[in-house]
């Protein structure tokens, strides 16, 4: 009999008392028929069937007993069985025991990971439609390629990028190390990310030369700032620079380890400034500043409208700069991109890669 | 003393139910009775008070296995199998009851 039926006669009574009832009911009507096929008046026959019955809920009773009694006793007594014979090899039990702990803590640990990594959806505004570009062997972008990019695109609504780096904090005493981004104005407005003091960055802070400012996560605010108040319009300085503080991100915000391939939570961010001519650099031949490119895209429009739409802009490209070898013109896959969901980000870093493996092991190691 | 003189009678409604299912189609509850009463030439009225909790006990054990289907006055009843484990222990129940019914038979004869 199946365990989950032995479950329902125990937790669901009533069940079990219905079938026993009718069961019984069926038997008494069968005899009855039987008895008026013999000869007896209805009365005889009713007299007959009862006296042959005899007392129907104490039957009743003895096949509920068989039912859930019995199978709950010798449950009961499998189960301390069981605990004799584990305590009995208290040294391989205890082995099982650990082996099981390590195997399943070890998966519930790898699969948090993956989940926050893979599975949930990212916390942005709309993030199915969020994107990033990459250049077809797999670097990230140059700053000159993601303007060429959003000259280009017919298929991407907005664009942003977001260059991570070190920079110096000083204040009164030693200088500081900070984990810091360099983003362009749109970076917040695309992800929908409001700032909880203050503002968020506007396009010609991205325009050199402006006077410098600066955007504080909320975990910098509060264990570096001390949750100051009147933190806007204060001035860091930041690689020997003033940078006045001109918003602070909400609480949960954060664009960076170990979702998007940074190496560490961001702790500030700074606009970045976009030279207004630059020279065509190609982060795969070395050259130029690589930028993690996110871009929005339009309403309805697909993965492969974006790809094509590419190709056009390496078309161009390839037209666009002269190459080094008269009479042999660029090939145009030298300036392909990649287009791939937020998500999936395959060569972002390696955690995706890495906690695969840890998952792989630990699952090998069960 | 009731625990054992039950217990018995227990056993014996078991092998009966057992070789009876043993014949082939399942049956429910009453054609069993019945059955058992037709062989035995009436010596035998299998109560129902012991018939039932007997067929659950088995069901429980494995030995049986039970399905409601029509019957054929229309109702719903409960129909039993006989399994292979019930089969075994058919074999074995049987064998005993044989050895220990030559036994009283022959401790009568001499006594």
């Amino acid at each position: 009999m199946a365990l989950w039926r032995r479950l329902l006669n125990v937790f669901r009574p009533a069940r079990l008392d219905r079938e026993l009832n009718e069961e019984l009911e069926f038997h008494q009507e069968m005899r009855l028929r039987r008895f008026r096929e013999r000869g007896l008046s209805a009365a005889e026959a009713e007299d007959e069937t009862r006296r042959r019955m005899g007392n129907l809920s104490i039957t009743k009773e003895e096949m509920r007993d068989a039912r859930v009694v019995q199978w709950l006793a010798s449950s009961l007594q499998d189960l301390r069985h069981g605990l004799v014979l584990l305590r009995r090899d208290a040294g391989v039990s205890g082995l099982i025991v650990l082996v099981l702990a390590l195997g399943i803590g070890g998966n519930a640990a790898v699969f948090t990971l993956l989940k926050a990594a893979f599975l949930d959806p990212l916390p942005f505004r709309d993030a199915g439609r969020l994107v990033t570009i990459i250049e077809n062997d797999g670097w990230i972008p140059t700053v000159s390629e993601f303007r060429e990019i959003r000259a280009h695109t017919r298929t991407l609504e907005t664009m942003a990028f977001a260059e991570h780096r070190d920079m110096q904090l000083s204040r009164t005493g030693e200088p500081t190390r900070v984990f810091a981004a360099r983003v362009t104005a749109s970076f917040f407005a695309l992800l929908g990310v409001n700032a909880a003091q203050g503002r968020t960055f506007v396009e010609q802070e991205n325009q050199p030369g402006q006077a410098p400012v600066v955007i504080l996560s909320d975990g910098f605010w509060r264990s570096r700032m001390g949750s100051d108040p009147a933190v806007i319009g204060r001035t860091l300085r930041l690689d020997g620079q003033p940078a006045v503080v001109v918003g602070v991100l909400p609480p949960g915000f954060h664009f960076d380890y170990p979702t998007m391939g940074a190496p560490e939570p961001v702790d500030l961010y700074a606009p970045y400034p976009i030279e207004s001519s630059l020279p065509f650099e190609r982060a795969a031949n070395g050259q130029g500043v690589p930028v993690r490119v996110i871009a929005r895209l339009r309403e309805g429009v697909t993965l492969a409208q974006v790809e094509s739409d590419l190709w056009d802009t390496a078309l161009v490209l390839a037209r666009e700069n002269t190459s080094p070898f008269p009479g042999h013109p660029h090939d145009p896959a030298m300036f392909a991109f990649n287009v791939m969901t937020l998500r999936e980000r395959p060569s972002w870093g390696t955690s995706g890669g890495c906690c695969g493996c840890f998952w792989g092991a630990s699952g090998c190691y069960c | 003393m009731g625990k054992t003189k039950r217990d018995q009678l227990l056993g014996k409604v078991d092998l009966l139910v057992l070789r009876i299912l043993a014949c082939g189609d399942s049956m429910h509850g009453y054609a069993i009775a019945e059955r058992i009463e037709q062989l035995s030439e009436n010596v035998l009225q299998v109560g129902e008070g012991s018939l039932y909790p007997a067929l659950h006990r088995m069901d429980e054990s494995g030995w049986i296995r039970s399905e409601w289907a029509a019957s054929d006055n229309n109702r719903r009843a409960r129909y039993y199998r006989i399994t292979a484990t019930g089969r075994r222990q058919l074999a074995e129940e049987e064998s005993e009851w044989l050895l220990a019914a030559d036994a009283i038979a022959r401790v009568l004869r001499l006594a």
